[in-house]
């Protein structure tokens, strides 16, 4: 079953095209410390703004620093990011949501109208509340965006385990004496978890995008750490004098984005079997 | 064994109170098979769920279940978890779905086992193994490493069974544990309970619709309409000296190789919301008279072991 679900997947285009471009970037992103040709903190102020050459393949920023040491450093700090704030808003969308759905009633009242007002504010703008209210940083940036993705992943989470919890399978567990832990922990969650991990994939390409929004108005990582917003926020004094400098993290970003985005499709397609039939 | 006593069942919906049961009261004694038989919505299920203490919260119940000298109704929620899947187990309807996809046959019957009794993985696994093997599933042990998704309607429902008789239960209800299978397949099954009910000292209630099925099984029959015990009796009395008019009709309704005339009965099953007053029956019933739409009449004993709820048999 699941040696057949792999291959299904893999002779999708999309899970194929956007499956090696997430890897790329992850490897980027790991491998970083050892590929990078330079240090992506410490220039040359005498070589600043040198347009693309052997030496610095993507060339160098104002302070010459090189932009490719800076551009495979940014996809680590993007890696950490998004995957930190994915995986917390998962886990945390995941116990509310399932708690919502399963114990139904007042909680299950409460927590919805809660996730109805935290969706009614646009996604950026409660990253951005966040981001000010706790300032600037890396693990804030986290937190942030952890918290724009949070309630999406109640609220799906909560539409899949209210379907789960009407299967045979849920009472069944009841009849056999399970404890309610169990029957939650055991029985709702897994069986709750696969529409979770496709929207996971492609909330990761938001997360990216969001991360790099905040720390372009300044709200999120901070310098001198190199992240793909905050380069493209830097060369907007150079927008035509010096391209090269915007344009390279702005690449980055967008085939990042697109990749994740293109694997979340596939991967729907190839779990959802009601679009397969 | 288990004593049901004035046992009422009230839904809680958006659209009115469901009546689902109503003063019902049965006995299921040690050892025995008690079928018990009826229409859709007459009430089977919420019986076997109230006994289980798995009602939904809106439903409200009242009366007596009685069970080993204790009523579970009293029972806390950690009481009652504790009699589940151990003193009092159950097979569904639904083989295809009452198993968990994410799981191995024998992670679930090991869990069961480990639940109630404790001990090793591996004498649970010795436990599991032994009970496949008394459900005559061929290559037990593979099935033991096999997902639910893997293995046929017939075979899950052995399956369940298996559980449903692992932790030695004293009272073992099937809730139509055929209805959702082939006929082949459904024969196989019956033949296997029949086996196993020899075997073991538990006793059984056995739900079903199909009064073929209730007979072949049971020792005694109760017919049940619209949320009450209409009568009671062992299967050779009930078959040759059906009482109540509705057990009448309900024999007459079942076609025959032998052929004959099939009469169904006339009108429709009540609505629960708003149940007709006195008996139940009586807007169906042939023979109704004076006080069968004002007075509710009780099951009463009319001859040795034959429980009648008529006034016919006064």
């Amino acid at each position: 079953m699941e040696s057949r679900l792999v291959r299904r997947a893999l002779r999708n285009r999309n899970v194929k095209v956007g499956g090696l471009i997430v890897l790329a970037f992850a490897l980027i992103g790991i491998l970083a410390p050892f590929i990078s040709p330079y240090d992506p903190t410490k220039g040359e102020l005498r070589d600043s703004l040198l347009p693309p050459s052997p030496e610095h393949p993507f060339g160098t920023d104002q302070l010459g620093r090189d932009i490719l040491s800076r551009v495979i450093w940014g996809a680590r700090t993007s890696l950490i990011v998004a995957t930190a704030s994915v995986l917390l808003a998962v886990v945390a969308g995941v116990v509310v949501g399932g708690l919502s759905a399963y114990l139904g009633g007042w909680v299950d009242e409460l927590i919805t109208r809660v996730i109805d007002i935290m969706l009614a504010f646009p996604d950026i703008l409660l990253a951005l509340f966040v981001a000010a209210v706790v300032g600037p940083g890396l693990e804030n940036v986290i937190l942030a965006v952890a918290l724009y993705n949070f309630p999406q992943f109640v609220r799906i989470m909560r539409g899949s385990a209210l379907q789960v919890k009407e299967m045979e399978y849920v009472e069944a567990a009841r009849a056999i004496g399970e404890s309610s832990f169990n029957v939650f922990f055991r029985y709702l969650m897994p069986n709750a978890l696969a529409p979770v991990i496709i929207h996971a994939t492609l909330r990761t390409a938001a997360s990216i995008l969001t991360a790099a929004g905040l720390s372009f108005l300044g709200l999120g990582v901070q310098p001198p750490t190199p992240e793909w917003g905050q380069m493209m926020s830097d060369a907007r004094t150079y927008l035509v004098t010096a391209p090269h400098v915007w344009v390279f993290p702005g690449v980055a970003l967008f085939v990042t984005v697109l990749g994740f985005n293109l694997f979340g499709d596939g991967l729907n397609d190839v779990l959802n079997p009601k679009v397969e039939v | 064994m288990l004593e049901v006593k004035g046992l009422a069942v009230d839904y809680y919906t958006e659209e009115g109170i469901v009546h689902a049961l109503q003063g019902v009261s049965l006995e299921v004694r040690p050892g025995e098979t008690l079928s018990l038989v009826g229409e859709s919505g007459s009430g089977k299920s919420t019986l076997a769920l109230a006994v289980l203490g798995l009602l939904p919260r809106r439903a409200r119940v009242s009366g007596s279940i009685i069970f080993r000298g204790q009523n579970l109704l009293s029972l806390s929620e950690e009481e009652m978890r504790k009699l589940r899947g151990d003193r009092i187990t159950v097979v569904f309807q639904e083989p295809l779905t009452a198993l968990n996809p994410v799981f191995t046959v024998g992670r679930f019957l090991k869990d069961v086992y480990l639940t109630h009794k404790g001990g090793s993985e591996r004498e649970a696994e010795e436990r599991a193994l032994e009970m496949l093997r008394k459900v005559k599933v061929p290559a037990p042990e593979k099935v033991l490493n096999s997902y639910p998704h893997e293995l046929s309607g017939g075979m899950r429902q052995r399956v369940l069974i298996a559980a449903s008789l692992i932790n030695e239960p004293d009272l073992v209800i099937m809730d139509e544990p055929t209805s959702a299978l082939d006929v082949s397949v459904q024969a196989q099954i019956i033949r296997l309970i029949y086996e196993l009910k020899e075997q073991v000292k538990a006793s059984f209630i056995f739900i079903t619709h199909n009064l073929g099925v209730a007979a072949s099984v049971g020792d005694r029959i109760a017919v049940m309409y619209a949320g009450k015990v209409m009568e009671v009796a062992s299967k050779g009395e009930l078959f040759s000296n059906p009482l109540h008019p509705y057990t009448k009709g309900l024999l007459a309704s079942v076609p025959r190789v032998s052929g004959g005339e099939v009469k169904p009965i006339p009108g429709t099953v009540p609505d629960l919301r708003n149940p007709p007053p006195g008996c139940r029956f009586h807007p169906r019933c042939p023979y109704r008279f004076e006080p069968c739409d004002k007075e509710v009449p009780e099951l009463k004993e009319v001859e040795k072991g034959h429980w009648v709820a008529c006034y016919l048999w006064r």
